[in-house]
């Protein structure tokens, strides 16, 4: 157990607002970007995020130190954005899931630097969009991997899966992403 | 150079590669199309990573705002509780409550009873008073009027007898029956009468 999931642990069983005041100090950025990610939407990142310490502060007590503390809230965050997700699904997504997207070309990203292309904003913009575009359960894989960069071990705890069931269920993410985003030729 | 080989190397940065380690790659990659879908996802994994990152920079992070009341769910969950906690309450207080009522309606059921029973018990008995003083006065106006009562009364033939004649008379307060009077002179007997 490293320092600072023992000091969470020490707080939260002596004063749950001095807990929740770390947790938000440390933690709260973080948590807000990767609601952003997973909804590209500033009101919904605040909605979540407000959910997300809500719900921690309540459960402060009952954490263990089983995971690290962002792993741990990450956790949260993800049942969270679901049951958000859950209530936002409409038609029109569905409509917009079938739909193509823009992607980039096969010699595009062979020919240049990649961390060049993510500067240029429609390739941003075509990766977000196929990313958004995924199944709910690979898009958390490909967010989880490679936003938050989780292992495959956290992956697997945070997921309740064991670790071939999540490298499998990446890999598969991974595949369908490369259809979505890479094109042969435009 | 083997696809094995090649994977090794692509998955460090091209940077890090010798020139010499690149030129065998990209020689490799050129002729093996295993090798050229590895890269190519290897870039795309890296470019996923780094749009992704710059998106998540783009969030307003000064916007976070926490305004610290309870989880909704635990909310609603504790409002269960209470809501439950409240209903056992009231059950068990209308249950005891109701016993209590039945047992003191049993309690008053019964003492009505017992004083009817109490009632009755009185009337009787003032009835029996009742009875018994008329009685009394029957009994005091016979006494009083000196009227004749009827008694038995036994003749001894012989003093050593053991058969003694039963009779009644009528006898006054006061004196003896003539009949008796009678019998008695029969008998030469008239001073021993008993």
């Amino acid at each position: 157990m490293d320092s600072e999931t023992a000091y969470f642990i020490r707080e939260a069983k002596h004063d749950r607002n001095r807990a929740l005041a770390f947790l938000f100090e440390t933690y709260s950025r973080k948590i807000f970007k990767a609601a952003y990610v997973y909804f590209r939407s500033q009101e919904q990142a605040e909605d979540i995020c407000q959910d997300v310490f809500a719900a921690a502060s309540a459960r402060a007590s009952g954490f263990r130190g089983g995971s690290k503390v962002y792993t741990w809230l990450y956790g949260i965050f993800l049942n969270k954005a679901r049951d958000m997700m859950r209530r936002q699904y409409t038609e029109d997504r569905a409509v917009r899931e079938k739909q193509e997207t823009a992607g980039i070309t096969r010699s595009t990203l062979l020919e240049h630097d990649p961390e060049e292309l993510a500067l240029k904003e429609d390739i941003r913009a075509a990766v977000n969009e196929a990313v958004y575009t995924l199944p709910e359960d690979m898009k958390i894989l490909i967010i989880m991997r490679y936003f938050e960069d989780f292992s495959g071990k956290e992956m697997a705890s945070i997921l309740d899966m064991s670790h071939a069931r999540v490298r499998s269920k990446l890999s598969e993410a991974r595949a369908a992403l490369r259809g979505i985003l890479i094109k042969e030729h435009i | 150079m083997d696809c094995r080989e090649a994977e090794k190397l692509l998955r460090i940065s091209p940077e890090d590669r010798s020139t010499e380690e690149q030129k065998k790659l990209e020689d490799h990659i050129r002729s093996c199309e295993a090798c050229r879908e590895e890269e190519l996802l290897q870039r795309m994994d890296a470019l996923v990573s780094s749009s992704l990152r710059m998106t998540g920079d783009e969030a307003e992070t000064n916007r976070v705002r926490f305004i610290p009341v309870d989880d909704p769910v635990s909310e609603q969950r504790r409002t269960v509780h209470w809501a439950a906690a409240a209903s056992i309450f009231f059950v068990l207080l209308s249950g005891t409550l109701g016993f209590m009522l039945g047992q003191a309606r049993s309690e008053v059921k019964h003492l009505s009873s017992r004083l009817e029973q109490a009632r009755k018990g009185r009337s009787a008995l003032e009835r029996s008073v009742q009875e018994k003083e008329e009685r009394i006065q029957a009994l005091e106006k016979q006494k009083g009027s000196g009227a004749p009562r009827t008694v038995n009364y036994y003749i001894f033939d012989r003093m050593d007898t053991e058969q003694p004649d039963i009779r009644q008379a009528v006898f006054s307060p006061g004196s003896v029956p003539e009949d008796i009077q009678k019998l008695l002179k029969g008998n030469g007997n008239e001073n021993n009468y008993y």
